[in-house]
C-alpha cells in the first residue's frame, strides 16, 4: 500500500507533483491487487480513462485471474500552475507502463500487453478541502 | 513565429513514431493497460458527491451559453499555443514536440489551449479554460462553447452489449424433469426484457435487451432454433406437442441446453434510444431431461395367486 507524502497534501506545484506521482503508485497498486479504496478516495469517478481501466481490471479479477506487471512510471511532469475556470489545474504528464500479462484463474496466461513508451498525456487535478483530487487522466483534448 | 515553426517541423519528424503508438496496443483486448483505454482528458467539473457524473463537456456550457441566439454575453475566446507560450517557463522543447505531434489528424497540427476573456470587468480578465483542442493551417478553431468539440459519439458494440450481466432464460419441461421415450416432451424458457444503467466514455448509457430467438440443444445431438419461448401445456402434459416439445428417440438422461439471443437498443445521457448491431448469446444452465420408457400388458392374473405376475412387483424389484 503506497504511503502518501507529506508534501503531496501541499497546495503548490511541487505538491501537485507529489500528489500526480502518489497517484500513479495507487494505480500500480491497483493492478496488483485489484483494491482502489484509496485510489478511489482521491479520484473523481468521472475519470474516463480510470474508469475504462479499473472495469478490466476488476473483471478481471473477479472471473479469478491476476495481473502481472503494467506498472506505470512518471518519466516527467510539468505544470505552470495556473488554475483554470473550473480552479483545477492541468498538468502534462509523460507516463511509461510496463507490459503487463492477465494470468487467467488457472495460472494460464490468458493475454498480454506490450510496454507503452514516449506518451504524453493530460493530468487535471482540483485542490478541495485541503488536499488534491484527480479529476481526469488521459492524452490531450483535441488530439 | 519562426521558433514555432522549427517546432512544428521537428514535431512531425517525430511523428512517425507516436503513430506507431496505438497498434501497440495490445491486441487480444484485456482492456487493463492505458493504451486500451485512453479516453480524451476534459476539464470538467467536479462530480457531485452523490456521484452523479457531470454532463459530458459541462465545462462553462451552461445552459444560457450553449442557447441558440448569438448574445453577446461580454465573454469571448483566444487560444493560445501551449508551447510557444509556456517554453522556457514550465514546457521544454522535447515535451513540445511531443504535444504538437499528437495533433497527427493533418499535417502541421499544433496543440492549442482555451483562453477566456471577461469583458464585463475593467481591465478584462483572463483566465485559462483548461479546454485544449488541436488547430490546423486553414481552418477556423472553434472555441470551446461553440457546441462539443471531438465529442464522439458513444457507440455501445456488440462487446460491450454482451458483456453486460444479462440474465439467462429459466428452462422449464412438463411434468417437471421427466419424459417419454418418443412422445413430444414440452420444454420451455422463461426469459424477460431486461434494462441496464452504466458509465461508459463519460456518459452515462441505458440499455434494454429483450430475447428475440432461442437455441435449444436438446443433448441427443439435435437442435432447433424457436422464435418463440414455449409455454407450459395443459394436463399431465406427457406427451404434448407444443412449438417447443421435443421428441427423444431414447431412454436416459439428457442436459437440456438452451441460449437465448437477445437484441438490444441503448440511449446516451438520455438522448434517443438506437439499435445495437449484433445479438447478445446468453446461455441457460442445463436441464436435465431423465427419458423413461413405457410398457403396457393386459393382464387378468391375481397377484395372490402368482405374485410375480406382471404388475404385482415394482420395477425395483426385478
Amino acid at each position: 500500500m503506497p504511503t502518501k507524502p507529506a508534501l503531496a497534501d501541499e497546495n503548490s506545484k511541487e505538491g501537485l507533483e507529489a500528489f500526480t506521482r502518489y497517484w500513479f503508485e495507487l494505480f500500480n497498486y491497483g493492478y496488483a491487487t485489484n483494491d482502489w479504496k484509496a485510489f478511489d478516495q482521491v479520484t473523481d469517478p468521472a475519470c474516463g480513462t480510470c474508469r475504462n481501466v479499473l472495469t478490466a481490471v476488476n473483471d478481471h479479477y473477479k472471473s479469478g485471474g491476476w495481473i502481472v506487471g503494467g506498472e506505470a512510471e512518471v518519466r516527467s511532469f510539468t505544470t505552470d500552475f495556473v488554475p483554470n475556470i473550473e480552479g483545477s489545474i492541468s498538468s502534462f504528464v509523460e507516463v511509461d507502463q510496463a507490459a503487463a500479462m492477465t494470468i487467467s484463474q488457472d495460472g494460464t496466461m490468458e493475454g498480454q500487453t506490450k510496454a507503452r513508451q514516449e506518451s504524453i498525456d493530460v493530468v487535471i487535478a482540483l485542490w478541495e478541502d485541503g488536499r488534491w483530487v484527480m479529476l481526469d487522466f488521459g492524452p490531450p483534448e483535441g488530439t | 513565429m519562426t521558433a514555432f515553426k522549427v517546432l512544428a517541423g521537428v514535431g512531425f519528424a517525430a511523428l512517425g513514431f507516436l503513430l506507431a503508438h496505438p497498434a501497440s496496443a495490445s491486441a487480444d483486448g484485456s482492456g487493463v493497460t492505458f493504451d486500451e483505454n485512453e479516453v480524451g482528458a476534459r476539464n470538467i467539473s467536479r462530480s457531485e458527491a452523490d456521484g452523479t457524473m457531470p454532463r459530458r463537456g459541462s465545462s462553462g456550457t451552461s445552459a444560457e451559453q450553449s442557447a441558440a441566439l448569438p448574445v453577446d454575453d461580454g465573454i469571448d475566446y483566444y487560444y493560445e499555443r501551449v508551447c510557444t507560450s509556456r517554453t522556457g517557463e514550465s514546457l521544454d522543447p522535447a515535451r513540445c514536440v511531443l504535444l504538437n505531434a499528437q495533433c497527427d489528424a493533418k499535417p502541421d497540427g499544433v496543440f492549442v489551449e482555451w483562453i477566456q476573456v471577461d469583458r464585463r470587468t475593467d481591465p478584462p480578465r483572463e483566465t485559462r479554460t483548461g479546454r485544449n483542442a488541436c488547430i490546423y493551417p486553414g481552418e477556423a478553431p472553434e472555441p470551446p462553447t461553440a457546441g462539443e468539440p471531438a465529442a464522439e459519439p458513444v457507440v455501445i458494440t456488440i462487446a460491450e452489449f454482451q458483456s453486460q450481466p444479462i440474465a439467462p432464460s429459466v428452462v422449464f419441461s412438463q411434468p417437471r424433469n421427466f419424459g417419454l421415450k418418443n412422445a413430444h416432451s414440452n420444454v420451455y424458457a422463461e426469459a424477460q426484457e431486461q434494462e441496464f444503467t452504466f458509465a461508459f466514455r463519460n456518459a452515462e448509457v441505458r440499455l434494454r435487451a429483450w430475447p428475440v430467438s432461442y437455441r435449444w440443444d436438446y443433448g441427443d445431438g439435435t437442435s432447433a432454433t424457436t422464435t418463440v419461448p414455449g409455454s407450459s401445456a395443459e394436463g399431465d402434459a406427457f406427451n404434448t406437442e407444443t412449438p417447443t416439445s421435443h421428441q427423444y428417440l431414447d431412454t436416459g438422461d439428457y442436459n437440456v441446453t438452451l441460449t437465448t439471443f437477445f437484441a438490444g437498443d441503448y440511449s446516451v445521457d438520455g438522448g434517443p434510444f438506437q439499435p445495437i448491431a449484433g445479438q447478445a448469446e446468453v446461455p441457460s444452465a442445463p436441464h436435465l431431461m431423465s427419458i423413461w420408457r413405457t410398457e403396457a400388458h393386459s393382464v387378468a392374473d391375481d397377484c395372490l395367486e402368482n405374485p410375480s405376475g406382471i404388475g404385482c412387483t415394482t420395477p425395483l424389484d426385478r
